[in-house]
Formats: C-alpha cells, sequence, structure tokens
C-alpha cells in the first residue's frame, strides 16, 4: 500500500504540481512543435512516456551499482545518455523487424524512426534519470517519473495546442506579436499558472 | 536579406524563428555568466558536431545518424563540464542538471540533418556557426535582462535600486523575454522587407499544421461564412455589443403637427357595364353603388340625338351618388338609358341597406356611415 500511495504521489507530482514543461521548462520546443501537428501529439507523449520510463528504471537499477552511489553529474551524464541511446537503437530495431511485415512505404517508416528520434532524444527524457537520482527516488518512483513525464508532456502540449487554436483566429493582435510571439506569451502565462499552483513566491 | 550571414544570425534564428532549443534559454539562462557558459557550449558543439557528421555520419542511415548524435554531443559537454567545474564550481552547481542535457540539444540534430548531410564542409560549419550565434545572441540578451531584473545583479554585483522579481528567473521570465524578441525581430524585418514579414507569419512553426487560419487573419481574407472576422471573434463581439446596448427607449407620441396618415380604404363601388347594370336591376337585388358606363363607340355628327340637351343626368341619393351619362346614339340604348334612370329613382324611396357588393360581386357587411346614422336618429325623432 506505501508503495502505491509513493507511486501515485510520485506520479500526481510530475503531471500536475511539477509539470516538467512548464515549471522547469523541459522539452519545451518539441511540445510546442508537436502541438502544431495535432494528430501527432497522443503518439508523441506515448513515446516520450515509453522512453522517460525504460531510461529512468535502467537508470535505477544502475544507481544500485556501488560505484554509481557516489558519481560525479559528469559520470551520470555518460551513463544515462550512454543508457537512452542503446534503449533507442534497441527500440528502433524492433521496430523495424515489426514494421518491415507491415504494410507501411519507406517513406512512412523513414518519418516514423525520424519522429521516434525525436522523442528519444530530448531534455524532457534525459532529465528524469536525473530528477530520480536527485530526489532519491525509489524503483518504483522511478517508474511514475518515467509515466509522469508523459502525462505531463500530453497535457501541456494540448494546453499549448488549445491556445494556438485560439491565437491563430486572433486579428486584433498587434502584427509583430502575432504567431511565434503571441505564442510565447501564452506559455509563459501558463508558466506562471503552473508555478503558482506549486507555491513559488512571483513578484518581490 | 541577402547577405548570408545576417541571414543566418537573424532571418534563421533558432530561437525567434524556428523555436528550437529553448529549454536552456527559458530554464537556465538567468545570468549573463551562465549564458556565456552555454552559448560557447553551443557553438563548440555545433561546430564539432557538423564537422563529424560531414565527415563520417553521413555515410550512415538516417535512424543510426539520429541516434549518434546524442554520443556526439556527450563529446564535447562532458569535457566542457570538466573545464567549468574547475573553473567555476559555483557555475556548475548552479547550471544543475541542465548543462548535460546540452548533449540532447535538438538544435544540433536539426542543423547536422540540414546542412552536413548534403552541404559540402566548409558551408556546413558556416552555417552552423551563424546558428551557433544567433542562438548566442538570444540567450546573452535574456540572461543579462533576467539578472537584473530577476535578481538585480549584473555579473554578480549588486543593482541598489532595483527590486528583484523573482518570477523573471522561472521559465516564464525566458518565455515572456523571447517574446519581445521575437516581436522586435518581426519589426525589423517590416521594417526591411513587408512581405518576408508576412511570410513570416504565415509559415511560421507555430502555426496548426494543415490550417490556413492565421494566413487568413493576416491577409484580412475571407473566412467560411464570407466576412473578414473569425467567427470565434463574431461571436465575443455579438455578446459584448448585447451588454454594452442601452436599455429601449420608448417612442416618443406623435405630435400633432405631424400629418396622420389614413389607410386607403377599397374604392365602395364597382365599374360595370350598362347590361350588367340591367341584369342587377332585373334580378331585384338591393340598390347598389354604381357607375354606368358605356362602353359604345363614340358619336358621329350623323348621329340626330347627339345635340340633345338633355344629357346627362345626375341623381343623387341620400347615400349613393349616380351618375348616369346618357351616351346613347340610338332611341333603343337612350329607351334603355331613361329605364334606367326610372330605376335608380325608384330605389330613391327605399333605404339604403348596409350591403355592397365587393369585387367579387359578393355581399359585403360595411358600417353605418355618419349620414346613415344621423338620418336615422331624424327618422326616429319624427316618429
Amino acid at each position: 500500500m506505501k508503495l502505491i500511495s509513493a507511486f501515485f504521489a510520485a506520479f500526481i507530482y510530475v503531471c500536475f504540481t511539477q509539470n516538467l514543461v512548464f515549471t522547469g521548462g523541459y522539452g519545451s520546443s518539441e511540445a510546442i512543435r508537436s502541438a502544431a501537428r495535432p494528430r501527432q501529439i497522443m503518439l508523441f507523449s506515448i513515446m516520450i512516456a515509453y522512453f522517460s520510463t525504460v531510461t529512468s528504471l535502467i537508470c535505477r537499477v544502475v544507481l544500485f551499482i556501488p560505484a554509481m552511489k557516489n558519481s560525479s553529474t559528469i559520470v551520470s551524464l555518460a551513463v544515462y545518455a550512454g543508457v537512452l541511446t542503446i534503449v533507442y537503437f534497441i527500440s528502433v530495431a524492433i521496430l523495424k523487424v515489426l514494421l518491415g511485415k507491415s504494410d507501411w512505404s519507406d517513406l512512412e517508416i523513414e518519418k516514423f524512426f525520424r519522429q521516434t528520434a525525436v522523442s528519444a532524444f530530448n531534455t524532457i527524457v534525459l532529465a528524469i534519470p536525473f530528477i530520480t537520482e536527485r530526489a532519491t527516488y525509489g524503483v518504483h518512483e522511478a517508474i511514475a517519473q518515467g509515466l509522469g513525464a508523459g502525462v505531463a508532456f500530453l497535457i501541456a502540449t494540448a494546453f499549448i495546442h488549445l491556445g494556438m487554436r485560439n491565437l491563430e483566429e486572433n486579428t486584433e493582435a498587434p502584427l509583430s506579436f502575432r504567431g511565434t510571439p503571441a505564442l510565447f506569451m501564452y506559455i509563459a502565462i501558463l508558466c506562471l499558472a503552473f508555478s503558482g499552483i506549486m507555491g513559488k513566491s512571483l513578484f518581490f | 536579406m541577402n547577405n548570408n550571414f545576417f541571414q543566418e544570425i537573424l532571418v534563421k534564428n533558432p530561437v525567434l524563428v524556428g523555436t528550437i532549443g529553448l529549454c536552456p534559454v527559458v530554464a537556465i539562462c538567468t545570468s549573463l555568466k551562465a549564458a556565456l557558459i552555454m552559448s560557447a557550449i553551443t557553438i563548440v558543439t555545433l561546430v564539432v558536431a557538423q564537422l563529424i557528421t560531414s565527415l563520417l555520419l553521413k555515410y550512415l542511415p538516417q535512424w543510426v545518424r539520429l541516434g549518434l548524435y546524442t554520443v556526439v554531443g556527450m563529446i564535447v559537454v562532458v569535457p566542457a563540464m570538466i573545464i567549468v567545474d574547475k573553473m567555476s564550481p559555483e557555475t556548475m552547481i548552479a547550471l544543475g542538471i541542465y548543462l548535460p542535457l546540452l548533449a540532447v540539444n535538438p538544435l544540433v540534430v536539426r542543423n547536422c540533418e540540414r546542412e552536413a548531410v548534403d552541404a559540402t564542409l566548409g558551408q556546413s560549419i558556416f552555417t552552423s556557426f551563424c546558428a551557433g550565434l544567433g542562438y548566442s545572441v538570444v540567450l546573452i540578451i535574456v540572461g543579462l535582462v533576467r539578472e537584473i531584473v530577476g535578481a538585480g545583479e549584473i555579473w554578480g554585483h549588486r543593482i541598489p535600486f532595483i527590486h528583484p522579481a523573482e518570477a523573471f528567473m522561472m521559465p516564464m521570465g525566458g518565455f515572456v523575454l523571447i517574446a519581445f524578441l521575437a516581436a522586435a525581430l518581426r519589426v525589423y524585418f517590416r521594417k526591411i522587407d513587408p512581405k518576408f514579414a508576412d511570410e513570416l507569419i504565415e509559415n511560421s512553426r507555430t502555426n496548426i499544421k494543415g490550417s490556413n487560419k492565421a494566413k487568413l487573419a493576416l491577409r484580412g481574407a475571407k473566412y467560411a461564412d464570407g466576412s473578414t472576422v473569425a467567427p470565434r471573434q463574431k461571436r465575443q463581439k455579438k455578446v459584448k455589443e448585447k451588454k454594452e446596448r442601452p436599455a429601449k427607449v420608448r417612442k416618443a407620441p406623435v405630435t400633432p403637427e405631424e400629418p396622420i396618415e389614413v389607410p386607403k380604404e377599397k374604392p365602395a363601388f364597382e365599374v360595370m357595364t350598362l347590361e350588367q347594370a340591367e341584369e342587377l336591376r332585373s334580378a331585384n337585388l338591393p340598390p347598389v353603388e354604381t357607375t354606368v358606363q358605356s362602353e359604345l363607340a363614340p358619336p358621329t355628327a350623323e348621329d340626330p340625338v347627339i345635340n340633345e340637351p338633355e344629357a346627362p343626368v345626375s341623381q343623387k341619393t341620400s347615400r349613393f351618388e349616380f351618375v348616369t351619362l346618357d351616351l346613347s346614339t340610338t332611341t333603343k340604348e337612350r329607351e334603355d338609358a331613361e329605364r334606367f334612370a326610372a330605376a335608380v329613382a325608384a330605389t330613391k324611396e327605399q333605404k339604403p341597406q348596409r350591403q355592397i357588393l365587393n369585387r367579387r360581386g359578393q355581399e359585403k357587411q360595411t358600417r353605418p356611415t355618419t349620414e346613415e346614422v344621423v338620418e336615422e336618429t331624424k327618422e326616429g325623432e319624427d316618429e
């Protein structure tokens, strides 16, 4: 029971209270780009959840090795990035076998792999093992962190997409602010809101 | 926009135009020192990755290449971390986990995939250097402003008259600053080339794919309903107008000076021929308002009756006026006319009834006229 409650506490914390995209800025450029492609939001979020969960889990297991316990950030980076790269190659190899039997064209497969690479190698995925290490989370919490990263990304992308839809129709915005600048302002307001949820003091 | 260097730094700016590599800008760029360190690492990473890709990686399949960019990033970031740790340990602590995350900077992947694979070595390195420089410009401006506004310091020195606003040290501050920088860049583009500035908005990466609403909104073109205003805005405007509309004011009463329009009534008589009138009379119908109109040919000089002084004859009843024009040319017709006049005279004695024929020949109930009412009351008084 304790494990389950700890799992859900970590999950909710990453998803809502400390939304990694809005309070940490992790994966914000990927969130903006995938928000512009509404059909790919779900797939992209699932991929991020997969890579972050698997990487976080493996990295947490690696931390059981005594030599890794008091390692520096440089060593941690080498290990985590190495784990992420291996997970990516294994996943792509499996996908290549599976997609080889499907009706997908070469172009579609290439596009899918490109998207897989973007979802694997981004700051939100690589940040999860570092957060797990610094917060001294257990294995179950590491899994919750990984899954929560995917859900947090999905929530952030959905919010950004909704904002994009409203901003696109807006003809009253100044000409120089239309498009990207207006979206940045919108995300800034969302960041402020999520920081407020965290209970941070914002001004003075 | 022909200057290549200028184009790479401003027109293809990774942050302000390409919306890529935002994490380091909004998260860790909270001081000038951090911004400079990040800038240096980014430029070196970009150039080294470009070099390795041009020499080796471009011969590999794309899915392998994409996986190896992280390794290339690590090759640069790990030594950089060692150097920073030795030179300024407090900065290393301040940068936290964000510095190692530079190994997976999407800017490296984008640049290598765009340039290193297709362009020549020299061209791709030049492009990477310019992209890194454009990225650094944004990092330095954001870092400097955030340090001043958020911490009330410049390069670690306290500015006495500035109250630090902590919110600017959070990602929110970073997003606000890059929003203003992107807007400033647009203003600059608009001054140089307005058409390009419009294209920038139309082809912005933040526009939803497949949607042309931004394009329409920019051009003021028509939406599906034919208007130039977006449907959502139209609805909002309507609601706003409804709220702002003043209370209904009652119409002022009509002043006596104004002419009062009287609704036109249908003519209470029917035009008919002599034969029709005869028929009506023979059918013993009650007297009706009748005007006799002759449809006969106009009289000629040979006609003996034409110069007779008796015609026309006008007879009045209490209610109706019958005008019988004696336009008959033959004796028989004249006799008929006389007979009709006699019949009319006979009806004079009868009391006029409250009914007339409408155009379809049906009976129609009407209200008694004033004259009729006066006559009736007189008769009553006499009795």
